[in-house]
């Protein structure tokens, strides 16, 4: 069966990236490379991964900088044609200052940078992202962040529910959103979203965090599996 | 060409969360000399830009803020232009 070729961005400053290829490589057994932000080209990959960290030590705004750098005018014209990107953390950031998804991540209403595992309802289980997910499950994803106080406008907030774009939500055990069960403000509860099309995902959750049980669990195994599926 | 000094003052529009106002404001409370509140922190960017007059200067600054410096879903700014002093 043919390998989806999967490329993940490194900027200066991401973290994440080697624990990213080793789910892909190790876990899922499809082919993995490492894609420079100073790369003229994407080569021939089927899913894009904009792993988290720090680029460019989060100066000016997070991921402002990455979405200026060489890179990412590729990035936006591989998503533009439908190409599949998925952004976790820092990606996901770097996602919404490419314009690519909507709003901005705030600093978490605490002001902590919060590292902890969260609870998170399946939203939507129709995208690319979580078909191998049923609706309404309840994951256990960690979340390791200062900024992922997702805001919106009200017109963008308007769209993102009806466009269906809401993929991932923080809630308690019984799937329940609202205040307690939000850890950083973010609006709507949101811990993910797709843009319209659907082929663009930001997520603050690390779900290569948790894609064996070694580490935990394999809560975040399924968002990697569905982008497989998708393409297989 | 004449070179310009640029600065952009950048701050959080009002229904943004600013926790940096917001820990100054918290922190003063306890202290009654100041009867301050309303704290707002942004950010001033300097820099110097070549260009053949002011109006082309502006024109050229404005879209840097919209692509790069300046988000303004969450942030409004202004831009002040000087003559480079000799």
């Amino acid at each position: 069966m043919k390998k989806i070729n999967f490329g993940i961005i490194q900027f200066p400053g991401s973290n994440c990236e080697q624990d990213c290829f080793y789910v892909i490589r190790h876990i899922l057994k499809q082919d993995c490379t490492y894609i420079w932000h100073d790369s003229s080209s994407l080569r021939n990959i089927d899913c894009l991964i904009i792993p988290g960290g720090f680029s460019y030590g989060d100066y000016l705004r997070t991921g402002a900088i990455a979405a200026q750098s060489k890179i990412s005018s590729k990035i936006r014209k591989f998503a533009k044609e439908g190409g599949i990107v998925i952004g976790i953390c820092n990606g996901f950031q770097i996602l919404t200052e490419l314009k690519l998804l909507p709003g901005v991540l705030l600093r978490n209403t605490s002001l902590n940078f919060i590292c902890k595992d969260v609870n998170l309802k399946i939203s939507n289980e129709d995208s690319i992202f979580t078909s191998d997910y049923s609706k309404g499950q309840i994951l256990k994803i960690p979340i390791a962040h200062a900024e992922g106080n997702l805001f919106l406008n009200k017109s963008e907030i308007k769209d993102i529910v009806k466009f269906n774009q809401i993929i991932l939500q923080y809630s308690d055990l019984k799937g329940v959103c609202n205040k307690n069960s939000n850890p950083n403000g973010s609006i709507l509860n949101i811990a993910g979203i797709s843009n319209k099309e659907g082929n663009v995902l930001g997520l603050m959750p690390h779900p290569e965090r948790v894609s064996e049980n070694l580490l935990g669990g394999l809560d975040g195994k399924g968002i990697f599996k569905s982008i497989i599926n998708h393409l297989t | 060409m004449s070179k310009f000094n640029i600065t952009i003052e950048i701050m959080p529009i009002k229904s943004v969360l600013d926790p940096q106002g917001e820990a100054i404001e918290l922190t003063l409370k306890n202290n009654s000399k100041y009867p301050a509140s309303d704290f707002r922190v942004g950010k001033r960017i300097e820099f110097a830009m070549e260009s053949k007059n002011k109006t082309n200067c502006m024109i050229l600054v404005k879209e840097l803020c919209e692509k790069f410096l300046v988000n303004e879903i969450i942030e409004k700014y202004k831009i002040k232009i000087e003559n480079e002093k000799n």
